[in-house]
Order: structure tokens, then C-alpha cells, then sequence
């Protein structure tokens, strides 16, 4: 089964990065789709199935905390799971996040392989 | 607060490098000489339990470096050239994030996006590199990078 | 058959029978790759990440150093059938002993040395057991493709 991701960060950089990792991971990939901001993320979701979002906090327009809760109250969309990656690993901001309904948190900065890791476990991937 | 934050700073920054940048230092010290030649500069600032803003120096060499094994191409590709400000700016984010963090994981945090520029070597040095601030050098075989983090007054 | 690979030093080979065994790895890093279809395995004990240029290093033998004896290990697994969309690679050591200098950190520079040749060459790691105070005896079995690993700590064998 070919996974679909969206990778949500507002950086350009970080998204390419994420991209490398998820390809070179050996997941079967059927696309990586990338979204700026929540805003643009939710539209993305909403036109196209997505099996996986990747979301960073820190973003402009909608952050990833308010695409969360966007998230949670849509019944179409609360069953993705969500995992966050950002560099705000204060104990407010995963509780917060974990509460909303992220299903993991990975703090940057991260190895490829802590990335790879926690999306196996997430997709249900043998490792 | 700055003398718990100096701590911090270059462990974040050392942890940062070598786990998305693959890179050590050899040396790391309080030194805040201007390294030499044209430089790229990044800053930003930070709101939240705790208010400042965060500044880095670094030689373009190192920052191509840095860019190429951030992507895992060879310095001289297109990739590493046309994005290495962009990397300058996620290495900014993620050691003012990991440094704020460490200093208190309790914290609620607010970074703002970086901002990054182009410093020629003639060019007078940002004002981050002055007035009360905590700063560490970390030296590479490719040049220097010097950090700078300060806390805004309540 | 036991196939000892010495410190800056390396084996790759097809033979089912085999077992390559490296031991004392402190600050060195033992690298291993394995092709499961091809039945191809690989072990590398590397010291340092590079030599300097114009170095007395620089003569030696390319196993010792991370740049050249990483890429050559792969080069000789895909000599002998090995694809690199199917080798399983893994990797321990980099521990932090004191070195002659009286430095720290060459365990951790072969470390990172090993994950940007290793990011570069668009390969991940599937295990590793890096970093700690302790040599590690690292082992990997050609017909099973199992790597194992012992510690003074742990005198028990587990797989990595």
C-alpha cells in the first residue's frame, strides 16, 4: 500500500529534508505533498486522501496547534494521524499538542533515523 | 539568567550540528571575534515566558558546509547553493529552540521566523553582536560560527 | 568459520560459513552491511573520520579512515552481488575513550563522520548501538545476516 503524506512546515529547507528522509527510509511512497501553513495544509486534506501528516508548531496564517484542533473537530479528518515536528519541545507545548490529538512528537533537531523510527510506528510499518 | 543560559547555549548548538548538520567542532569558546571575510547573518526574536532575541554569525564557507551535508550533496550543488540561506536561517531556529528549551522546558515559547542576510566583510557588525548578550564560538575547519542570545528586559 | 577483522581493517565476502568478528571497539566504529537476496555481508572497523592531508596517515591503509574505507566497503559488497536498495546497514562503537591526546571526542567525530558519509550516500542506518564508555565486540553472521554485539557491561550477547 503506497503511503500519502503531507509534510506541513513553513519552511522550504525543513520540508526538503523531511522529503530526503521519508524517501530514503524505504517506505512504499505514493506522494509527498507539502503545505506552507494550516491553512494550507486543511485544503490539501480536504482534496486529497493524506495517510500521514507531518506539521510543525511555529507557522503564519494558522499554526500547527490551530490545524490540530481543526483536525480534531472534523469527523473526516480526526482519524490522520498527526505527528508534530518543531523545535519547541517544552513540556506546555507536547502536552498541549498531545491533548489535541497528535499521535507523537518528534523535537528538532532529530536524526533521519528518529524520524524514520516514529513513523513506523505511526503508519504501522514493520521495522 | 545569562550566566545559566551560556550553559546551555553551546550544548544546543554542538547537539543541533551534529545530529541534522553532521558537523563537530574543534574548538568551541566565549570568544566573540568577527570571523573574517564575508559572512551570512541570521536573527530572531522570541516572545513568550521568556522575550529576546537570538543572533549567528557565520563564514559563507561553513555555511555552504553546512548546507551541503544538511541536504547530503556536494558543496558545489545547486541545491546547497540556492538554499544555504535557508539552512542558516533552520540552523538559527532550531538552536535558539533547542537552547530556550533546555534553559526551561517548562517555558512557553513563541519564536519568531528568522531573518537572514548577506554581511560583507567591510560591513559593520549587526547590532545583536552588541550590548549585554550571552556568545559562544564554535570553530570549524571551514570557518567560525558565533551565536548570541539575549533576553529582553521585563 | 571465525574471520577476526583487525582495527583499521575490513572483510567482505559471500561465504555462508563465515563469521566476522572485530573486537575493541571503543572510540573506532564497526560498520557492517548485509544483502539478504544476495547472501553478501560486509564488516568495516574504521578509526579516525578522515586523514589529514599530508599526513603519515595519509599512506595508510583507506579501511582506517571513515571517507575512504565507508565507500569502499560498499563498492566490494556490490562487487560481490550486493544491491544497495537491499543491504541492511548497522553500526557501534563511537564510544568516548580517552585517546592519546588526551581528547575526548574521536569516538563522537567517527560517529558523525559515519552518519554524514552514510546521509550522503542516501543510506540509513537500521541499527546502532554508538556512543557510552565501553569497547564493544561486534559480530556478523553471513548465513543469517544476524549482527551481535558484547559489552563488558553486557557480557551477554544480544542482536543489534
Amino acid at each position: 500500500m503506497a503511503f500519502q503524506i503531507l509534510i506541513v512546515d513553513d519552511s522550504e529547507t525543513m520540508r526538503e529534508f523531511i522529503i530526503r528522509v521519508i524517501k530514503l527510509s524505504g517506505f512504499d511512497i505514493g506522494r509527498c505533498l507539502q503545505a506552507a501553513d494550516g491553512r494550507q495544509a486543511l485544503e490539501v486534506l480536504r482534496s486529497s486522501w493524506v495517510d500521514i501528516v507531518l506539521t510543525d508548531v511555529n507557522m503564519p496564517v494558522m499554526n500547527g496547534e490551530e490545524l490540530l484542533e481543526c483536525i480534531a473537530a472534523d469527523q473526516m479528518l480526526r482519524t490522520i494521524p498527526v505527528l508534530v515536528v518543531s523545535t519547541d519541545a517544552t513540556s506546555h507545548r507536547v502536552d498541549r499538542m498531545m491533548s489535541l490529538g497528535a499521535k507523537g512528537y518528534v523535537a528538532k533537531p532529530f536524526s533521519p533515523e528518529t524520524l524514520r523510527h516514529t513513523m513506523e510506528q505511526l503508519l504501522g510499518v514493520p521495522q | 539568567m545569562s550566566s545559566q543560559v551560556v550553559e546551555f547555549l553551546p550544548e544546543a548548538a554542538q547537539r543541533t550540528l551534529e545530529t541534522m548538520f553532521f558537523s563537530v567542532p574543534d574548538v568551541v569558546s566565549a570568544s566573540t571575534r568577527r570571523p573574517a571575510g564575508d559572512l551570512i547573518a541570521a536573527t530572531l526574536t522570541f516572545r513568550g515566558s521568556h522575550r529576546g532575541h537570538f543572533g549567528l554569525l557565520v563564514s559563507e564557507p561553513l555555511a555552504r558546509t553546512f548546507a551541503a551535508n544538511f541536504f547530503g550533496c556536494d558543496e558545489d550543488s545547486e541545491m546547497a547553493s540556492g538554499h544555504f540561506t535557508g539552512v542558516i536561517a533552520e540552523l538559527a531556529n532550531m538552536i535558539c529552540g533547542a537552547a530556550l528549551t533546555q534553559f526551561d522546558s517548562s517555558a512557553a515559547l513563541d519564536l519568531a521566523a528568522p531573518r537572514t542576510f548577506r554581511l560583507a566583510a567591510a560591513a559593520a557588525s549587526p547590532d545583536f553582536t552588541s550590548g549585554s548578550h550571552s556568545a559562544c564560538c564554535l570553530e570549524f575547519p571551514e570557518g567560525s560560527l558565533l551565536l548570541y542570545l539575549s533576553f529582553s528586559q521585563k | 568459520m571465525n574471520v577476526v577483522v583487525g582495527v583499521g581493517d575490513c572483510c567482505v565476502t559471500s561465504d555462508p560459513e563465515s563469521v566476522l568478528i572485530t573486537y575493541a571497539l571503543g572510540s573506532c566504529v564497526g560498520l557492517t552491511v548485509y544483502d539478504p537476496v544476495a547472501q553478501v555481508g560486509g564488516l568495516l572497523h574504521f578509526m579516525l573520520p578522515c586523514a589529514s592531508p599530508g599526513s603519515a596517515e595519509s599512506g595508510k591503509s583507506p579501511w582506517m579512515f571513515a571517507d575512504s574505507g565507508i565507500p569502499k566497503l560498499f563498492h566490494e559488497a556490490y562487487e560481490k552481488g550486493a544491491k544497495k536498495g537491499r543491504l541492511r546497514v548497522r553500526a557501534a562503537g563511537g564510544a568516548q575513550i580517552m585517546d592519546d591526546s588526551g581528547v575526548f571526542n574521536i569516538g563522537q567525530r567517527n560517529s558523525v563522520a559515519l552518519r554524514r558519509i552514510l546521509w550522503k550516500s542516501g543510506v540509513m542506518l537500521a541499527a546502532e548501538d554508538m556512543g557510552g564508555s565501553e569497547a564493544r565486540t561486534m559480530r556478523l553472521e553471513i548465513a543469517s545476516g544476524r549482527v551481535m554485539l558484547r559489552s563488558p557491561r553486557d557480557p551477554v550477547e544480544k542482536e543489534l
